[in-house]
């Protein structure tokens, strides 16, 4: 059953509530965004995988104001989503979008990159990005029309301007973003924004909440970025790729590091103790289940892709 | 009932339906119950040599549900072991609806203890994945069992190919059982990138070409324990658990194969894979 959390009070401190949607699905209706802080603003999806019901809103996208312009970060699984954050976007300044930036290739961030190509409008992600992207574009438009029942096609798949392949930071007037490419984690495409100005870093997919975390990179890569992500000191609030935002880092990244470690922990001794794939999924890491919503449709996958990986370690 | 998961946040390369318990017919789809891509199938390899059930003599171990669709387990257990009936010979693995169906076929020879073997394997779309066995009787015997999983071709290369590539042709040689009590049996693990040639980029068109496993023999000592073809429905980085004899003596050699041509050989000492064997009975 899909869980909407409206972006209503999720988070303490100065955030503000400036819009809330209706229901509705048009792409008049300005999607319900938060300003966590001064000229960061986020909508949070539902926690859910995309149906129906939630047209698709299932992850979080936002966007940031400077001086000069706006950047977009990531935007929604489908165009009439990025069309609605665009609204948004409309509500609060008229200042034009110069950059949208995608923190990996997957269909619930990407498929409303389509509502923003029109005007001056840069596009940028990690480099690995578009082959990931265009290896399974196919796949991600059929699976939004059958879950979603909208007519997808190859116009939503939005070729990037730029992809960064270590680090790179791109100026909005009065405040700069600094962009990361990350080693091969969630995905071998994963982006992290960082915003200096307010300490807002938003970490796409790397950081999971409450939803369990699915991997399509690499299991001991992406516990190696969380390890380098622990020792920030810079920052003070932080944007998941699902779930509620936050501000302390060391406590939003602590249950997803639980997961994958213990998940990791499980999957070696199965393969140590000379047990196959099935008996791992059967076994590994059962007792975060009652922690994570949709622990059921993806761990066994997680469990699948830790020990086709562990196997060769 | 349906419950539809999918699309993806995280879903990756391949799609997986989650489906809710309920009986095992309504969850085969309606365009294979009359089994019409088996039939043509059947004609075109096993001409009108008769095929009778045979659960007797093999089970096929499968999930319903795969939960990685390039990455679907399945075991196939040799019931004729240990018994004074006529052996397994050969054996086919035949996915009906993969662009390929006839998927394997193994061979064995006098080191094999028996015609167990277990592998991981592609699955492109809901399909019956059967099992036929020659024991040189009149009949083959066969089962089936039905796996809703799909994309399991298509599904993007896992790893940079160009990464891959590097490794490609090491193999291990370890003991692996499916269950606590279960005997442990040898498996082979060889690296390969296994590109099926229909992992196609949809917007540049650029296809990676075929690049796959299509040989793998295994002797101990002198003695063959089986000899394999396949085709890309092994998944990549195949995997073969085999059951070699222990009483024949010698070392544990591998040649691999693939369709570029390539050959890969290993062998493992008899120390090493005396010692293995003799985990086998402590279970």
């Amino acid at each position: 059953m899909p869980v909407w959390r409206l972006a209503l009070g999720v988070t303490t401190g100065t955030m503000l509530a400036l819009s809330v949607a209706v229901a509705g699905d048009s792409a008049e209706t300005a999607l319900a965004v938060s300003e966590l802080a001064p000229g960061i603003y986020v909508h949070e999806g539902a926690q859910a995988d995309a149906d129906r019901h939630n047209r698709g809103d299932i992850a979080n996208i936002g966007f940031i104001v400077g001086s000069r312009c706006v950047a977009v970060i990531d935007t929604g699984g489908t165009p009439t989503i990025g069309r609605r954050l665009r609204t948004a976007i409309e509500r609060e300044t008229n200042r034009p979008v110069c950059y949208v930036i995608n923190t990996h290739m997957h269909p619930d961030h990407v498929l409303g990159n389509r509502a923003f190509v029109e005007g001056e409008t840069q596009f940028i992600a990690a480099e690995g990005y578009w082959r990931a992207l265009s290896t399974r574009a196919s796949s991600y438009l059929d699976s939004a029309a059958d879950h979603i029942g909208v007519d997808a096609d190859e116009r939503w798949i939005v070729e990037p301007d730029r992809m960064i392949a270590d680090q790179a930071t791109i100026r909005l007037g009065d405040r700069s973003l600094t962009l990361t490419a990350h080693q091969r984690a969630h995905t071998d495409n994963d982006l992290t924004v960082f915003d200096p100005k307010s300490g807002t870093l938003w970490l796409g997919d790397l950081l999971f909440v409450d939803r369990v975390p699915s991997i399509d990179g690499s299991l001991s890569g992406w516990l190696d970025v969380l390890a380098a992500l622990e020792d920030r000191e810079d920052v003070n609030t932080v944007i998941p790729g699902h779930g509620p935002p936050g501000h302390d880092l060391m406590r939003m990244l602590g249950p997803e590091k639980r997961y994958l470690t213990h998940l990791r922990r499980d999957v070696r001794k199965a393969i140590d103790d000379g047990y196959g794939i099935d008996y791992a999924v059967a076994h590994a890491a059962r007792e975060e289940r009652d922690d994570w919503r949709l622990f059921d449709q993806y761990h066994p996958r997680n469990v699948t892709a830790a020990y086709t990986e562990l196997e060769w370690q | 009932m349906l419950t539809i998961g999918i699309m993806a946040t995280c879903l990756a390369a391949a799609l997986t339906l989650h489906a809710g318990p309920s009986t095992a017919q309504s969850n085969i789809r309606s365009t294979d119950r009359a089994e019409v891509a088996w039939k043509a199938l059947r004609d075109e390899h096993f001409g009108d040599r008769p095929i009778v059930d045979g659960s007797d003599v093999i089970a096929l171990d499968a999930p319903d549900q795969a939960e990685d669709a390039a990455v679907v387990p399945i075991t196939i257990t040799d019931k004729r072991a240990d018994t004074d009936r006529p052996s397994i010979e050969r054996l086919w693995l035949v996915i009906d609806n993969n662009p390929v169906p006839m998927s394997a076929e193994f061979r064995f020879g006098p080191a094999a203890a028996s015609a167990t073997i277990g592998t991981r394997v592609r699955v492109n779309t809901y399909t019956y994945v059967r099992v036929l066995a020659d024991t040189g009787e009149d009949s083959l015997y066969m089962v089936k069992h039905y796996v809703r999983a799909a994309g399991g071709c298509s599904a993007p290369i896992g790893s940079d190919p160009t990464e891959a590539l590097k490794h490609m042709g090491e193999m291990r040689l370890r003991r692996v059982r499916r269950n606590a009590g279960d005997a442990a049996r040898s498996q082979l693990l060889i690296r390969h990138p296994n590109i099926t040639g229909l992992q196609m980029d949809q917007l540049t068109r650029h296809v990676w070409p075929a690049h796959f496993v299509d040989a793998i023999t295994i002797r101990k000592g002198d003695a063959l324990v089986l000899d394999a073809s396949m085709t890309f429905s092994l998944s990549e980085n195949p995997a073969l658990e085999f059951d070699a004899r222990r009483g024949a003596s010698g070392p544990i050699s591998v040649r691999v194969h693939d369709n570029k041509d390539n050959t890969f050989d290993k062998t493992w000492q008899p120390q090493t894979a005396q010692a293995a064997h003799e985990e086998e009975t402590d279970t």
